[in-house]
């Protein structure tokens, strides 16, 4: 018995071991090195490359956290609403104009919003027409451009996962309360958002995580300074060979991340404790 | 409470009609039961009345208004759903407060009505729980009581009872019939289980294809069925499909030895005679039962032991030799028996 069970143990193992082996060489192994080369200063260990990462870009991570959350907020409002609407009403083209983003390279979504939110772009060009302001300031090289950028690209990805789960929550439960007088609204705040919590939990977590770590759209788009910490990472290791301060910076994120993780994690197993379908 | 009459409802989802002229009154303070087959249209017409159904015609009128096109949350007309749509990460509590919520009653008042119908459906203790930990006859009073705390004008039910086990679906049925004439709730009882509407419903009117083929009280029903599908749909019956004949300007079919006048509408080339398998008698075949009026011979095929009563499958001496019916009897015969079997002539239904 005792060895069918172990043979069993090892196959389970063998099964596992191939993703865990590329989890290893891909992931943990960077990590821990990147750890290792943050806290080495000429040879040395030492906190040294913080100093330098904090005294350098203390601006750029506050930057870096308020465009982050501005994005998730911009994110969570748009999908809530278009999710929301596509749950009670079957409009086609709504459909698939919000997931066009999802098949644009970030590549090209940076240099489509930098042509977009110029001084004399396509959005300026209408809001003149339809106004007839004129002087208008270009938002590419703006935080309120990286934002918008932002929240288009990562839109469609909380769409997607909100909506798949509006949809999946049973129609008795919609009905019930529209039944016993419950406006369309209502409905949303009281049954599909508590009900769907775990899902929009998913997608905010993602949409932040996309975000801080996005290193191609606030290249292209928004101001050169502040700037993002992907970029000054970038920056660090291109123009100054400087991979202490670079990693320094990447485990800022990494903490920063980190922190937004361990709160997902106790909301999900206070979520699963306390509501058992 | 209130008064619901439709008229002329109509309801396709393409070639299919869910509902087809479908006109029907639930007087005030009454219990309609509708019942049919999967598919015969009578959860589209309960929830139509709900406001969840866009017709394609037809009008809905509560207590003499017009409310076809009044969207569900303006109607007060509570549905308990089949699955009790609970919202799991709401307390009991919650599930029951939401409608008084909305309708603006304040604390007090919300904490007295709940007071009153958890102890009305005999459920108080559990106002603290999530509805994952209430037994499936939890649930359903929670359910119940969500909808009838509003007090509604009307209230739909949408087979309350099919997630319930036998022996507690039997003990509800009694309490919803009490809870129903005591509130004189209006109420449109939805079911395919149609012992349960005729133990229940003040009228029953039963469906099929989207269409209404009797409406009436539920001893006209199982007495005077007016169609073929309604005598077979209710009860559990034989239905026997024979060529008829004419003679002398009169239609009759035969069952064996038995002759039978056939009503002058029927088609004699397809008659069907209906009888139930609980209103016959059975006895050996040289012997008479008195008081029955029609009698033909078989032989015990097939035999069934049901507890309280035996079921047993006759083979008729027929010139049709396929011919088979189900007979329930408290006697006890074996297989190979020759019997005679009696009917009573206002117990054999012929279309």
């Amino acid at each position: 018995m005792g060895t069918y069970e172990n043979k069993n143990n090892l196959f389970g193992f063998l099964l596992i071991l191939p993703a865990l082996a590329v989890l290893g060489v891909l992931y943990i192994y960077p990590l821990i090195r990147a750890i290792y080369i943050s806290f080495l200063w000429k040879g040395q260990l030492g906190l040294e490359n913080y100093t330098k990462a904090f005294a350098l870009y203390r601006k750029d991570i506050v930057y870096t956290l308020g465009i982050t959350a501005a994005t998730v907020i911009i994110v969570f409002a748009v999908s809530m609403v278009i999710a929301s609407y596509l749950r009670f009403k079957n409009w086609k083209f709504l459909d698939y104009m919000y997931r066009l983003p999802l098949f644009i390279p970030f590549l090209i979504v940076g240099h489509a919003m930098r042509v977009f939110l110029a001084q004399h772009g396509v959005m300026n060009m209408i809001i003149s027409r339809l106004t007839g302001i004129h002087r208008l300031p270009g938002l590419a090289s703006q935080w309120l451009g990286l934002t918008l950028a932002f929240a288009w690209v990562l839109s469609p990805f909380a769409i997607l996962i909100i909506l798949g789960a509006f949809k999946a929550i049973d129609d008795s439960y919609v009905e019930a309360a529209l039944n016993l007088g419950s406006n369309k609204f209502k409905v949303i705040i009281d049954v599909l958002i508590p009900l769907a919590r775990p899902s929009i939990m998913v997608a905010l977590v993602l949409t932040f995580v996309r975000t801080i770590s996005s290193l191609t759209i606030p290249l292209m788009v928004g101001p050169s300074k502040p700037t993002m910490l992907p970029v000054d990472m970038m920056f660090r290791v291109n123009y100054y060979n400087d991979w202490g301060v670079a990693n320094a910076l990447g485990v800022i994120s990494y903490v920063i991340v980190i922190g937004l993780s361990m709160y997902y994690l106790r909301f999900m197993v206070t979520e699963r404790g306390g509501l058992k379908h | 409470m209130a008064t619901v009459v439709t008229k002329g409802l109509k309801k396709f989802y393409g070639d299919v009609h869910a509902l087809d002229d479908v006109s029907l009154d639930i007087e005030e303070g009454t219990l309609l039961a509708v019942i049919g087959p999967s598919g015969s249209g009578k959860t589209t017409l309960l929830r139509s009345i709900a406001g969840f159904v866009k017709l394609d015609a037809g009008k809905i009128y509560l207590d003499g208004e017009d409310i076809t096109h009044v969207p569900p949350e303006k109607r007060n007309i509570s549905m308990f759903f089949q699955n009790y749509a609970l919202w799991p990460h709401m307390t009991v509590y919650n599930n029951i407060a939401y409608g008084l919520r909305l309708r603006k009653y304040n604390k007090n008042e919300i904490a007295e009505k709940i007071r009153w119908v958890l102890q009305l459906l005999d459920i108080e203790g559990l106002e603290d729980r999530k509805p994952s930990q209430l037994s499936g006859g939890q649930q359903q009073r929670i359910a119940l009581a969500r909808a009838i705390v509003v007090e509604p004008k009307v209230l739909l039910l949408d087979e309350p009872l099919s997630n319930l086990d036998a022996k507690i679906r039997l003990r509800i049925r009694f309490e919803i019939k009490a809870l129903q004439q005591k509130l004189r709730l209006t109420t449109l009882y939805v079911t395919h289980d149609q012992e349960e509407a005729l133990s229940i419903a003040d009228k029953v009117a039963i469906m099929h294809n989207g269409k209404i083929l009797q409406i009436g009280d539920p001893q006209e029903i199982y007495t005077k069925p007016a169609t073929l599908f309604v005598a077979d749909f209710v009860g559990t019956n034989n239905v026997i499909e024979k060529k008829g004949y004419v003679r002398d300007g009169v239609k009759f079919v035969n069952l064996g030895k038995l002759v039978l006048q056939a009503p002058p509408n029927v088609d004699v080339n397809k008659v069907n005679i209906v009888f139930r398998a609980d209103e016959v008698e059975i006895e050996r075949r040289n012997e008479e039962i008195p008081g029955y009026d029609y009698r033909f011979d078989g032989t015990i095929s097939g035999k069934l032991y049901m507890g309280f009563k035996f079921r047993y499958e006759v083979t008729v001496d027929d010139e049709n030799k396929d011919i088979k019916v189900i007979v329930n009897s408290d006697k006890d015969f074996s297989i190979g028996d020759k019997i005679g079997v009696f009917l009573k002539k206002d117990k054999v239904f012929i279309f």
